[in-house]
């Protein structure tokens, strides 16, 4: 079996655009998403006309969405794909959009991110197998749990796990797509309004709206598109897993580590070649946990480098630096598209002031409910 | 022989004998030790025949404890506690705990009618093992 990108055509990300993420409004969805994609295709320097294909990451706008935004770009009958995989379904929607054109089915497609925070069905609830706790364990108190083994495990106390927040809502304040952009002291922190174990308000992601999208290209489609070819991104690994049976507390954690192993291994990079890192800090404890997972810290000591400054904007590896879930936002849909956004700008040297100086390779991970996780390898080209 | 009285939700029962409560999993061909009971397949080897009633100890080490302030329905009233519990017996449960329990403790499920009064009834609270030997 071909195990990874590496062994297909070579793909490019060459344009992406956001619309802010920001609390529930009146904007449509359709009003979000438009802002990202064109902003995409001028970045990129494409016309709509010339997309193959587009992939619409979406978890909370029901079915059918995708046509009825892209519609008002131009008459086109290039396939539309939408793609559910609950927090991951933006990175799902990429990893579609890098595979119809490494596959060699498409020259230039277009992946989107777009939700509202609507409430939606949770399939997954739904089983029919009971529980001792029924559905009290809300998602804030599943990743509670997973921090309470953690600092018990490592010696740990509450502020080791929200200096995480700490640093994210820094860099979102270097953001002006972020949804929280004000900086936080530790004591504002913890001081937050209680959510569940030693997680505070501000430790957990806000769940908005907003929308991202990324134009990728091949090597052909370069060919006639210099500009695009001139500050062109490549995608040099990915991988996606899902969880198995399991008697651990932090799966989410252990599917982490099989997951990013095989992006790297796709790629040809090791942990320490990695400039920047964008994860999935829904909660402030998943950042510690991911960052061991990843080979970024040894076990037990994402904390203490994390409070040393290693993963700070400036630090060894950037971690984070559009603020994460839990500054930038989650707004499910746009979260994964959004993650390669900040990467392609952090690599193309665009950043402004979150700017982490030469950086030459950056990696994208999400995990989704269920669980899934996926995680992309981007490198300057 | 034990003899046992399912309880409404069938998750546990209580033993007619005395005051234990076991927990309804099931053991399949595989080996492989599930809870609650299912007939949809092993998680492990995917059989579907072949799957052995087990009635399993309440009893195991605490991995994990939360109390809630926020919750996805009416109930239960907040704040309540919840943690994760690795059952001597293999699997890994959540359940409701007793606030004080922290990961590393040992804790028994017990059927909190007898052990949390009226808003407990019907729900499986684990409770710290301070000491347990056999008598004698």
């Amino acid at each position: 079996m071909v195990e990874g990108l590496s062994s297909l055509r070579p793909v490019y990300a060459v344009g992406g655009g956001l619309h802010p993420y920001q609390a529930g409004s009146a904007a449509s969805y359709v009003e979000l998403g438009l802002v990202a994609v064109r902003a995409a295709l001028d970045d990129a320097g494409v016309n709509w006309a010339e997309n193959e294909a587009s992939f619409v990451g979406t978890a909370t706008l029901g079915i059918a969405g995708g046509r009825a935004m892209l519609r008002h770009l131009g008459a086109s009958t290039a396939q539309i794909l939408h793609v559910e995989n609950a927090s991951a379904s933006g990175s799902a929607a990429f990893r579609a959009a890098c595979l119809e054109v490494a596959s060699g089915l498409a020259d230039i497609a277009i992946a989107v991110g777009v939700d509202k925070p609507n409430v939606v069905q949770h399939a997954y609830l739904a089983t029919g197998i009971p529980s001792l706790v029924g559905d009290a364990v809300a998602l804030p108190t599943h990743f509670a749990l997973v921090a309470s083994e953690y600092a018990a495990a490592n010696g740990l106390g509450p502020a080791d796990i929200a200096r995480v927040a700490v640093k994210n809502h820094a860099n979102g304040v270097l953001n002006p797509f972020a949804q929280r952009r004000k900086p936080r002291s530790l004591e504002e922190v913890l001081g937050s309004r209680p959510v569940s174990g030693m997680l505070t308000a501000l430790q957990c992601c806000p769940v908005g709206e907003g929308a991202a999208a990324v134009v990728v290209m091949s090597e052909t489609a370069m060919a006639r598109h210099a500009a695009a070819a001139a500050r062109a991104v490549r995608v040099a690994g990915f991988a996606a897993r899902s969880e198995t049976y399991s008697e651990q507390v932090s799966f989410d954690a252990t599917l982490t580590g099989i997951t990013v192993a095989a992006a790297l291994a796709d790629a040809q990079v090791r942990p320490g070649e990695l400039d920047i890192v964008e994860l999935h800090d829904a909660f402030s404890v998943e950042e510690l946990l991911y960052l061991e997972a990843m080979g970024l810290a040894s076990p037990g000591r994402a904390a203490a480098e994390l409070e040393a400054g290693r993963f700070d904007i400036g630090g060894e590896c950037a971690v984070s630096p559009s603020g994460g879930l839990l500054a930038m936002g989650h707004p499910t849909g746009p979260t994964g598209v959004g993650q390669i956004v900040e990467i392609m700008r952090q690599l193309r040297g665009e950043a402004g002031a979150r700017q982490q100086s030469d950086a030459r390779v950056g990696l994208a991970h999400m995990c989704g409910l269920g669980s899934v996780c996926y995680a992309h390898v981007l490198a300057r080209s | 022989m034990t003899t046992i009285t399912p309880t409404t939700d069938a998750l546990f029962a209580q033993d007619r004998s005395g005051s234990g409560i076991v927990l309804l999993g099931q053991r399949c061909a595989c080996g492989h030790v599930a809870f609650p009971r299912h007939s949809y397949g092993c998680e492990r080897c995917g059989r579907v025949d072949g799957q052995e009633d087990a009635q399993l100890d309440p009893l195991g080490t605490v991995l994990a404890v939360a109390t809630a302030h926020v919750q996805l329905n009416a109930a239960p009233e907040i704040p309540f506690t919840v943690g994760i519990v690795r059952l001597s017996s293999g699997p890994i449960v959540r359940a409701f705990v007793e606030a004080a329990l922290a990961p590393g403790d040992q804790a028994r499920g017990a059927d909190g009618r007898q052990v949390g009064g009226s808003q407990d009834a019907d729900r499986l609270l684990f409770q710290a093992v301070i000491e347990e030997r056999a008598n004698g």
